[in-house]
């Protein structure tokens, strides 16, 4: 008796191949981590973060900028993952839903900063060190500023101006993402690109930047 | 169009410089696991403290549980509530639905006839005494369900199977899409476990003078239903379903058990490309390469073998050349097929790590042109950059 109800891949059934190489060759796909993270599984959690340590770190960094509050962040996306794996519909879209759970964690980030701020009357202009002794001090001083720039927007444009301009998703990956709808993306993306167009227009070292190329150059 | 500027794409990129430099993503796991250790004895206070209570609860619980209250059923478009015992009968051109409170149903199709004769918290027994049914069961602890119809009962525990039931012939014809059942009946001696997939078509009706005592047991077939008339049917292999469960490491077990190399033999090129992803997920390479190469033995081009190999070579035995051997030729031979995207993006990164970087700028070029917003899109614009 030969019974094997397959898709015209034939993997679909039991093995999709959305997912990439793992560090763990027995959760190489998705699927079988998220059952093994289901049942408790700590090899599994290993798995999930070795798989995925690299890719929230960079969500992250693309929202948020590179500076030492990184690593916390990091193990809160993966705490909250973790915790909450149970409401993860398709195991397949693992990833798609991790990077969820990071924009959320990215979005208390913001907003905490932007508590912080406002009751300590931080200076506004303190850059933060974004590892100048990596890249050169030209470009470690725009980053710095972009994130400055970036940091005192509201949270969810900056949001959805990170997603969509430095991480270059698609419309729809940052609605599912931010979990709004593509038309409250739309809106927030216009509203937080015209922010950024004027906010960063006042940077001089920005300005120059921007100047390099056409769709954020000065109009005369 | 997405609207991305040079002047982002170089602060991008030099970010991405700094994260290759300093990356923090290596102590995340201890610091992770750490608050979940912590967390577990920080829960393990909290049970003993909260343990007399529980114990109370538990005889409310048990009184709860002890008093629960038995399924219930409704018929037709309008729910009116079911009665044990009722015939409920479709029309001539309509069917009609029995939704049970747990969520299973019967949808009987039209002129079909059926009854449930009986109904309590873990389940029902439904007589199907003509036609046509689609059956979806819950699954549930301690579930048990019966459907029965002549002297053919089915055991259900949580499923979803079609079945068609003709009186005058006493004929059954069975079709399971999901789950695992058995069906019993005096003509099926100790009778038969069906998984998914898989289709009966019986009949206890007696046989002719010469073939007296013999049940017209038609046939157990797969879902192409190639029937095999007076063939006995072959033992189902108990690594199916586990694999079916998602529960490799049984199932490789299973089918080592059973006699791998049997397996190998007996199989289709479907089941092969099944036991390999097994083995495969089992984290048994080896195995999964033999079945996976048994596979293209029977049949040179199935589907995704050559894919499927191209995997092991990458993932479990980082042997890069040779996956990019494979998945260059699950390319040559499904150019279009299902996993071509993949395939083309596993070829580039293989030929990456194999140190062939002009290969795998030419393979990154290629697949930019036809998949720009493709998973391996980045690692391709980086090569080619």
């Amino acid at each position: 008796v030969s019974s094997v109800p397959s898709k015209s891949s034939g993997l679909a059934e039991v093995v999709p191949i959305g997912a990439r190489r793992a560090a763990s060759s027995r959760f190489a796909e998705d699927e079988a981590l998220v059952l093994a993270l289901r049942g408790g599984d700590r090899a599994a959690m290993d798995a999930l973060v070795d798989k995925y340590a690299t890719y929230v770190e960079r969500v992250l960094a693309r929202i948020v900028g590179y500076d030492s509050e990184l690593p916390d962040l990091v193990h809160d996306v993966f705490v909250t993952a973790l915790d909450s794996i149970d409401g993860l519909r398709q195991a397949a879209l693992l990833k798609e839903w991790l990077r969820g759970v990071t924009v959320f964690v990215a979005r208390g980030c913001l907003r905490r900063r932007r508590r912080r701020r406002w009751l300590t009357f931080r200076p506004d202009d303190e850059l933060p060190d974004v590892a100048s002794d990596v890249l050169p001090s030209n470009t470690a001083d725009a980053l710095a500023r972009l994130y400055r720039v970036l940091g005192r927007m509201p949270p969810d444009e900056c949001i959805v101006f990170a997603l969509r301009f430095i991480s270059e998703l698609e419309l729809a990956e940052v609605a599912d993402a931010c979990r709004v709808s593509r038309t409250t993306v739309k809106r927030r993306l216009q509203r937080a690109e015209k922010r950024f167009a004027a906010e960063a227009g006042r940077d001089p070292l920005l300005k120059e930047w921007m100047n390099r190329g056409e769709r954020w150059k000065e109009q005369p | 169009v997405n609207g991305r500027d040079d002047f982002l794409r170089d602060l991008a990129a030099a970010q991405d410089e700094v994260l290759r430099q300093r990356s923090i993503a290596g102590g995340v796991k201890a610091r992770v696991r750490q608050t979940l250790a912590r967390r577990t004895s920080r829960r393990r206070t909290w049970l003993v403290t909260l343990s007399v209570a529980a114990a109370a609860l538990g005889v409310v619980a048990i009184v709860a549980v002890a008093r629960r209250a038995p399924l219930t059923f409704a018929v037709g478009d309008a729910g009116a509530r079911g009665e044990l015992g009722a015939p409920i009968v479709a029309a001539e051109a309509k069917p009609v639905d029995l939704v049970f409170s747990d969520g299973s149903y019967l949808a009987l199709a039209p002129r079909g006839r059926a009854r449930v004769t009986s109904i309590d918290e873990r389940g029902a027994a439904i007589l199907v005494e003509r036609g046509r049914a689609d059956v979806s069961v819950v699954p549930r602890k301690n579930g048990s369900w019966r459907v029965e119809m002549g002297p053919f009962e089915i055991h259900v525990k949580g499923t979803r199977f079609s079945l068609d039931w003709d009186p005058e012939a006493e004929r059954l014809d069975f079709q399971l899409h999901k789950g695992a059942v058995v069906i019993t009946a005096p003509c099926l001696a100790g009778g038969r476990a069906l998984v998914a997939g898989e289709s009966l078509q019986a009949s206890c009706r007696a046989q002719p003078p010469e073939e007296e005592g013999a049940p017209a047991v038609e046939a157990v077939a797969p879902p192409t239903r190639a029937r095999a008339r007076g063939a006995a049917p072959a033992p189902s292999p108990a690594w199916r379903p586990r694999a079916g469960a998602q529960d490799y490491r049984a199932a490789l077990d299973a089918a080592l058990s059973f006699g791998f190399e049997r397996e190998l033999r007996r199989s289709s090129p479907a089941d092969l490309l099944l036991l390999g992803d097994v083995a495969r997920l089992a984290g048994d390479p080896a195995r999964a390469v033999q079945a996976y190469e048994a596979a293209r033995r029977k049949h040179p081009t199935v589907d995704r073998s050559a894919f499927a190999i191209g995997l092991v070579e990458f993932d479990h035995r980082h042997r890069y050349r040779a996956a990019a051997d494979w998945f260059a030729t699950y390319l040559s031979e499904q150019p279009e097929g299902p996993l071509a995207e993949e395939a083309q993006g596993r070829l580039m990164e293989a030929w990456q790590r194999a140190g062939e970087i002009s290969k795998a700028r030419a393979v990154g070029e290629a697949y930019l042109s036809r998949h720009p917003r493709g998973q391996y899109a980045d690692l391709a614009r980086r090569l080619t950059r």
